[in-house]
């Protein structure tokens, strides 16, 4: 098990999501960025969906109470094992007792922390992803404070003991690293590629009424630079553009959501749904930010430029399988 | 009908426009027939009020090939009972307490008693039309047109679970602590959602909901 010695601001358990339950009102939840998270994971010998720590805002503690191997993914951080550096994007060993401290997060928004066997807290609704708005799935539905005390699953038999190295040495034991690379979301990336909510284009403006927008919108749309605003959290990202306010948002009748999806409420600024927003929504849909690269937007700080390019279903599922064919390569 | 993309792992299905129970029923006896038409690659179907969403597995099946199936169940007739609502709805009674916050001013502004508020909220049954905002909250409607007022100016931070609640042609009960702009006119006890059972929430879409007063 680990031990909360120091929390950040903001710990929670995450997993891959909670599909399933959304006719009950139950969003998606899980991990922001799931190609980390996976990654993490894959890392470290557990299953992609596994659940595991999301780490953001700031500095803190983890007191490891068994010999593991850790994996830290997504935010850029300055991490020491008991004072010497922890290698990112790689399965490092920790040792029973060893304290890992975040001391800072240089770049991205959440860094995920996985651990071999996973944290093995009680699943609700077939999650152990924490859903902040209604308290429940990870520790007591709650950000983790000092002294929570996470637990971890077991490891199969015969894999479980770090061996080799030597705990003089000034960096840390890096177990293995995966390569990534040519599949990974390019975090530095401006352009954010969406599907239309009219695919094929709708030309008509009067068929905007029923939650899609019209072509004019959409032109303007495509032109504007966007920057991700500070009221920003797990349900969904403010969007503050640098041209002409749009008059095109709307409430609409409500209708489902999902992660991605951007609505534009009638002030004109953009709303990127992310993993917990609730299940329906009353603004028009512009779009959806394409699966692949929602990770993109979620590790976006506040002030980060995006602009949105289109694409058809037809891309935004072949990229999908291209990147699941290399995570089950990697794998 | 109507198709519009949800990014690359949903799909919306527009049926009409507008709240109606008409439409409303229409949308849950097609969402009904597409969870049981074991549709490739499908994880969910979501009904709205004129719209329903089909969340699925793009690595199972492919757009074009999952609308062709959604067509397909379209072009299927459709359990209809002889009253021509859908055949599965349940009347769900709940226990209220009408003590709310906003009881009184409610009264005032719709030119009422508090017990023709009462009698007017607790006099008719409702319709769920559609789960959301927060899990287990449901829109039920339509309420008594005499008691429709725009939501609060000024949304509360903390309404508490069990909170019965009205704004403009609906009334609904708060499952958590949650931010809230409408107007609380009462409270139960009953749990409204519960995690850790098999189906969490305990309103359906498609439900008829009654509320009884406890005096």
């Amino acid at each position: 098990m680990i031990v909360v010695e120091r929390a950040p601001p903001y710990l929670t358990v995450q997993d891959a999501g909670r599909p399933g339950y959304r006719a009950s009102g139950v969003p998606h939840c899980g991990a922001m960025d799931q190609w980390s998270f996976a990654l993490a994971n894959l890392l470290v010998g557990n299953r992609r969906d596994a659940a595991g720590l999301e780490w953001a805002v700031g500095a803190g503690l983890l007191r490891f109470e068994h010999d593991s191997w850790i994996a830290l993914t997504g935010a850029e951080v300055e991490a020491t094992i008991d004072d010497r550096p922890v290698a990112l994007n790689s399965a490092v060993a920790v040792r029973a007792g060893q304290i890992l401290t975040i001391h800072r997060l240089n770049a991205r928004r959440f860094l995920y922390i996985s651990v071999r066997g996973a944290v093995d807290c009680r699943p609700v609704l077939g999650s152990r992803s924490t859903y902040l708005p209604a308290a429940f799935g990870g520790i007591e539905g709650r950000r983790l404070i000092r002294g929570d005390v996470v637990p971890i699953g077991e490891v199969q038999p015969g894999r479980e003991t770090v061996r080799g190295g030597d705990l003089s040495e000034r960096a840390t034991i890096v177990i293995r690293t995966l390569d990534a690379s040519g599949v990974a979301p390019d975090y530095d990336a401006i352009d954010v590629r969406l599907v239309a909510a009219s695919d094929p284009p709708v030309v008509d403006e009067t068929r905007a009424e029923s939650g899609s927008a019209g072509a004019g919108f959409l032109e303007s749309f495509f032109e504007t630079n966007y920057a991700v605003s500070l009221s920003s959290d797990r349900t969904g990202y403010r969007l503050e553009g640098d041209g002409e306010l749009s008059s095109a948002g709307a409430s609409i009748t409500s209708q489902p959501v999902c992660a991605g999806a951007i609505q534009i409420p009638p002030n004109g600024h953009p709303i990127v749904l992310m993993a917990d927003s609730p299940t329906i929504g009353g603004y028009r849909v512009v779009g959806t930010v394409i699966s692949c690269d929602l990770p993109i937007v979620a590790q976006s700080m506040p002030g980060r430029k995006l602009r949105f390019v289109r694409v058809t279903i037809d891309v935004a599922q072949d990229e999908l399988r291209r990147r699941e064919l290399a995570l089950a390569e990697i794998q | 009908m109507r198709f519009a993309p949800l990014g690359d792992s949903a799909v919306t299905v527009v049926l009409g426009e507008g709240i109606s129970r008409e439409l409303s029923n229409d949308v849950m006896r097609f969402a009904s027939a597409l969870s049981s038409a074991s549709i490739n690659g499908l994880i969910e179907v979501v009904p709205s009020y004129a719209s329903l969403a089909l969340y699925y597995n793009p690595l199972q099946v492919a757009y074009a090939e999952l609308v062709a199936q959604i067509r397909a169940v379209s072009a299927m007739p459709l359990a209809v009972d002889s009253t021509g609502g859908p055949t599965f709805s349940r009347t769900v009674r709940i226990p209220v307490r009408y003590d709310g916050e906003d009881l009184a001013e409610v009264a005032e502004r719709t030119g009422h008693t508090r017990d023709e508020v009462i009698a007017l909220h607790a006099g008719r049954q409702y319709h769920a039309y559609v789960i959301g905002f927060v899990p287990g909250f449901a829109y039920l409607g339509e309420l008594d047109a005499s008691l429709v007022l725009p939501r609060r100016s000024a949304p509360r931070k903390r309404v508490p679970p069990g909170a019965v609640a009205i704004a403009e042609a609906q009334t609904g009960i708060y499952p958590f602590f949650t931010p809230g702009g409408w107007h609380l006119i009462g409270s139960t006890m009953q749990r409204m959602f519960d995690p850790t059972a098999a189906e969490p929430a305990l309103l359906r879409i498609g439900d008829r909901v009654v509320f009884d007063p406890i005096v």
